[in-house]
C-alpha cells in the first residue's frame, strides 16, 4: 500500500503558511532574531519566534480571547487547517497523530511562577499542560477522527508521528491520517538547553566549524497522508509520496549522540531500505543540523559513512527557523516536500568555514530548477532517538 | 498475526510475588497507599539509579524482569506509554529556574523531564538500537503503545517490549485539590508501572491478546458487546472483567461476569490499564478457577474507552 502526501501546512518564524515559508527559504531570509514576545527571559535570547501574540493568533482563527489555549495548540491549529484544506477526518479509518514536547508548558510555567507567589488565579491553565490534551485541542479543528494520538520522543517527535502514520496506512489500519507536530517557545526549554550549555548567544551556524550551539524556534508542520482508496474519495491532488521511514536508537548517552552517529546511520540506512532506494538516489538531505558541536559532527560522520565519496546536496533549515524541537520533523517534512514540488534546494545560512571532516560542504546558494526526485529528512532527539524519512516526487 | 504475552511485570500497590489467586489479597488503595517495590539496586547500578526519575526507575526494573524471565532476549522494539511523563522532574526544573537567577543551571532535572527518558533509558541499559517509541495520550497512552507493539510484530518483529508508567507527586495532589476533583478520585491518585514482553509464538506464552480497542462510548456494555462480536464472542464468554477509572467515573451496567474495579486497589493514574493488564494476566495463570477470557476495561474519560481482551493459552 503506497502512502501519498496530499496536504501540507506549516507555521514557523518565517511566517504562516507554505507560501510564506517557501518564499523566505528561496530568498535566504532567516526568521531568527532576539525574542520580543516571550516574557520573563533573563537575558536577550536569539530565537525563531513567530511574530504574533497569542491573542493575534486567536483572532486569526476566530477563537475568543478569553479561551485558554496553549500556544502549541494555536500554532498547531493553523498548520493543521492548512494541511487539511477541505478534507475532514472522520471515523475509524481516519487518524490524527501529533508530535510535541512542550505541550501546554507556556501556560503552566506562567501559572507556576504565580503559584510560587501564592496566586492561584490562573490555575485552570494547568488543565492543558499535558501533551495529549494539546493534541485533542488541535484535533477539534480536524473533524472527528477515532484515532487521536500523541508521540513524544524529544526532537524527533513529529518525524515519528509521520513514521507511525505511514506504518498504519501501509498496514491497512488507516486510510488517511494527519501527521506532524507542534511546539511553542517556552522558558522551560530555553532554560533547559541553556543548562546543557548548548544554547548559542548568536544566530546558529549549522555545520560550521565555528558553530556555538542552537537557537530554539517555534512552529508547527503537518502533512496529510492518504492511501489510493482515500484519494478516490477526497479527490485531493498528490503532492509527493512518502517512500521511506525508519527509527533506530543510538543507545549511547541520554542527551549526546555517538561520535560515529550510529543511530543516525542506522535510521538513514533503514529508511533507504524501506523506500527500496540506494544512497545515489537521494538528491537532497534536509539534515537535522542543530548547530551543536555534538549533533553536527556526529550527523556528518553518519552521512560520510553512508554516502561515502558521493556528491550530496545537504543543508539545515534550522538556520532559518531555529530548532523547533518536537515540531521540527513536521516542519522539515513540509520543507522537503516543497523542495520536490518546486524543484529547488535551500541554502544553509550563517555558514563560512568547513568542519574538519571528509564530506561535501553544505549547500550555500539557492538552487533552482534542480532534478530533485528523492529528499531525505533527518530528526534526532535526546534518548538516542533517531528517525529518517524519505519523500519522493510523484 | 497473533500477539502473545511472554512475560509481564508490574510495580504498584499490589504484591504479585505469590503464585496464587490474586483476588484474595487485594487491599483498597485508601488503606494501602504504598508501592510494593523491589530492591532497585539488585537490578540496576546504584550510580545509574540516582539519575533516574521514579517512573524511569520503576519502568527499567519492570522491563529487565520481563526480559530476564525469557532468557534476557533483546527486543526489536521498546515502546512506552505515559500520560504525564516525568512530572516530578518537570516540577523540579520549573522550581530551579524560578528560583535560581544565575545562568549556570543544573541540567539533570531537565534531561530527565523528557517524556521519552523512560524508553531512552531502557535502550541505553540494554544497548538496544531498535525501534524506540513513546506514546502520550492521556488515559489511553498504554493502549496506543500496546497497539504499536502489536503492529511491530505484524511487521515481522520477533519481540516487543511494551509498558507504561506514571508517577504521582505532592504537587499533583495539591493541584487536584485546588481544581476540586471529587472523591473517590482525590484519594485514589497514585503511581504505577507495568511492562510486557510480546511475541507472536504461542509457545510458553502466558496469554494471547485477542483485541486492543479504543472506542468512543456512551455505555460500557454496548461497547464491550461490539468488540466481543469482532472476535465471534459474546458477553457470556467473558469470565472476568477488570475495570479501571482514570478521572471520570461512569455508571457500570450489570454484566454477566465477575467485575473487579481494579483502580480501587492500584490507585488511579493515566496509564493504569497497563497494571490492569498485568493483573488480568496474573489472574489467568494463578486463579483457582480456569478462566478462558478476561477483559481489561479502561474508562479513560467520559467518552473514551480502552478495551483489551486476553485469552488463556
Amino acid at each position: 500500500m503506497k502512502v501519498f502526501v496530499t496536504g501540507i501546512g506549516v507555521v514557523t518564524a518565517l511566517g504562516i503558511g507554505a507560501n510564506a515559508n517557501l518564499k523566505a527559504l528561496q530568498n535566504a531570509h532567516s526568521g531568527i532574531g532576539l525574542s520580543s514576545l516571550l516574557k520573563g527571559l533573563t537575558v536577550p535570547t536569539y530565537v525563531g519566534e513567530l511574530g504574533f501574540t497569542n491573542d493575534e493568533l486567536k483572532a486569526q482563527l476566530g477563537i475568543a480571547t478569553h479561551e485558554s489555549l496553549p500556544r502549541t495548540a494555536l500554532l498547531g491549529i493553523l498548520a493543521a487547517k492548512e494541511a487539511l484544506g477541505d478534507t475532514l477526518l472522520k471515523g475509524d479509518r481516519s487518524g490524527f497523530i501529533s508530535g510535541t514536547t512542550v505541550g501546554g508548558m507556556d501556560l503552566t510555567e506562567n501559572y507556576f511562577k504565580e503559584a510560587l507567589g501564592e496566586d492561584d488565579t490562573n490555575i485552570a491553565s494547568v488543565k492543558t499542560h499535558d501533551l495529549g490534551t494539546v493534541t485533542n485541542l488541535i484535533a477539534n479543528y480536524c473533524g472527528t477522527p477515532n484515532y487521536v494520538n500523541t508521540i513524544s520522543t524529544a526532537c524527533s517527535s513529529s518525524a515519528n508521528s509521520i513514521l507511525l502514520g505511514a506504518r498504519m496506512v501501509k498496514a491497512g489500519l488507516l486510510d488517511r491520517v494527519l501527521v506532524g507536530g507542534s511546539d511553542a517557545l517556552s522558558k522551560f526549554t530555553i532554560n533547559g538547553f541553556r543548562s546543557l550549555m548548548i544554547y548559542a548567544n548568536q544566530p546558529c551556524k549549522p555545520f560550521d566549524a565555528n558553530r556555538t550551539g542552537l537557537n530554539l524556534g517555534e512552529g508547527a508542520g503537518y502533512i496529510l497522508l492518504e492511501n489510493e482508496t482515500s484519494i478516490l474519495i477526497s479527490e485531493n491532488s498528490i503532492k509527493a509520496e512518502l517512500t521511506g521511514w525508519y527509527n533506530a536508537n543510538d543507545a549511547f548517552h541520554q542527551t549526546g549522540t555517538s561520535p560515529n552517529g550510529d543511530g543516525a546511520f542506522k535510521a538513514m540506512k533503514g529508511a533507504l531500505k524501506v523506500a527500496k532506494l540506494t544512497p545515489k538516489n537521494i538528491d537532497y538531505i534536509n539534515a537535522h543540523g542543530t548547530a551543536t558541536q555534538n549533533n553536527d559532527s556526529s550527523e556528518l560522520n553518519a552521512l560520510t559513512r553512508l554516502f561515502k565519496s558521493q556528491h550530496i546536496a545537504f543543508s539545515s533549515t534550522k538556520s532559518y527557523t531555529g530548532h523547533t524541537l518536537g515540531a521540527s520533523g513536521g516542519i522539515e517534512a513540509v520543507f522537503s516536500i516543497l523542495s520536490l514540488i518546486n524543484q529547488c534546494v535551500y541554502p544553509i545560512l550563517n555558514w563560512s568555514s568547513a568542519m574538519d571532516q571528509i564530506f561535501e560542504q553544505p549547500v550555500t546558494n539557492y538552487q533552482a530548477n534542480t532534478k530533485t526526485n528523492n529528499v531525505m529528512s533527518n530528526s534526532f532527539g535526546f534518548g538516542g532517538n533517531s528517525t529518517s524519512l524519505i519523500f519522493s516526487k510523484v | 498475526m497473533s500477539s502473545y504475552i511472554y512475560s509481564s511485570s508490574a510495580i504498584c500497590t499490589i504484591d504479585f510475588s505469590s503464585k496464587v489467586d490474586i483476588l484474595k489479597s487485594l487491599v483498597r488503595i485508601e488503606k494501602n497507599k504504598s508501592l510494593h517495590e523491589p530492591v532497585y539496586k539488585e537490578f540496576v547500578n546504584p550510580m545509574l539509579l540516582r539519575r533516574m526519575s521514579k517512573a524511569t526507575k520503576m519502568s527499567v526494573v519492570c522491563a529487565l524482569k520481563c526480559l530476564k524471565e525469557i532468557g534476557d532476549a533483546n527486543p526489536n522494539a521498546i515502546i512506552v506509554g505515559t500520560g504525564l511523563g516525568a512530572i516530578i522532574d518537570t516540577e523540579k526544573f520549573l522550581t530551579i529556574t524560578s528560583q535560581i537567577k544565575s545562568s549556570m543551571l543544573p541540567p539533570t532535572a531537565f534531561i530527565q523531564s523528557g517524556h521519552n527518558s523512560i524508553a531512552g533509558q531502557i535502550a541505553l541499559l540494554l544497548k538496544n538500537d531498535a525501534y524506540n517509541m513513546t506514546h502520550v495520550q492521556q488515559g489511553l497512552s498504554f493502549e496506543y503503545a500496546l497497539k504499536d507493539a502489536m503492529l511491530t510484530l505484524q511487521e515481522g518483529g520477533e519481540l516487543a517490549l511494551v509498558g507504561a508508567a506514571d508517577e504521582h507527586s505532592p504537587l499533583l495532589q495539591n493541584l487536584a485539590e485546588k481544581l476540586h476533583l471529587e472523591e473517590p478520585v482525590l484519594n485514589q491518585l497514585f503511581t504505577g508501572a507495568a511492562f510486557f514482553a510480546l511475541g507472536s509464538s504461542a509457545k510458553n506464552a502466558k496469554a494471547k491478546i485477542k483485541i486492543v480497542s479504543i472506542c468512543s462510548f456512551t455505555a460500557i456494555k454496548s461497547s464491550l458487546v461490539a468488540e466481543l462480536a469482532k472476535l465471534g464472542l459474546s458477553l457470556n464468554n467473558l469470565d472476568i472483567g477488570f475495570v479501571g477509572f482514570n478521572l471520570a467515573d461512569v455508571t457500570l451496567e450489570k454484566l454477566p461476569f465477575k467485575l473487579i474495579n481494579y483502580t480501587n486497589y492500584t490507585g488511579r493514574f493515566l496509564s493504569s490499564a497497563a497494571v490492569g493488564l498485568h493483573l488480568a494476566t496474573h489472574y489467568m495463570q494463578y486463579a483457582d478457577t480456569y478462566p478462558k477470557y478476561a477483559a481489561v476495561i479502561n474508562v479513560a474519560s467520559k467518552d473514551k474507552l480502552g478495551i483489551i481482551i486476553i485469552e488463556r493459552v
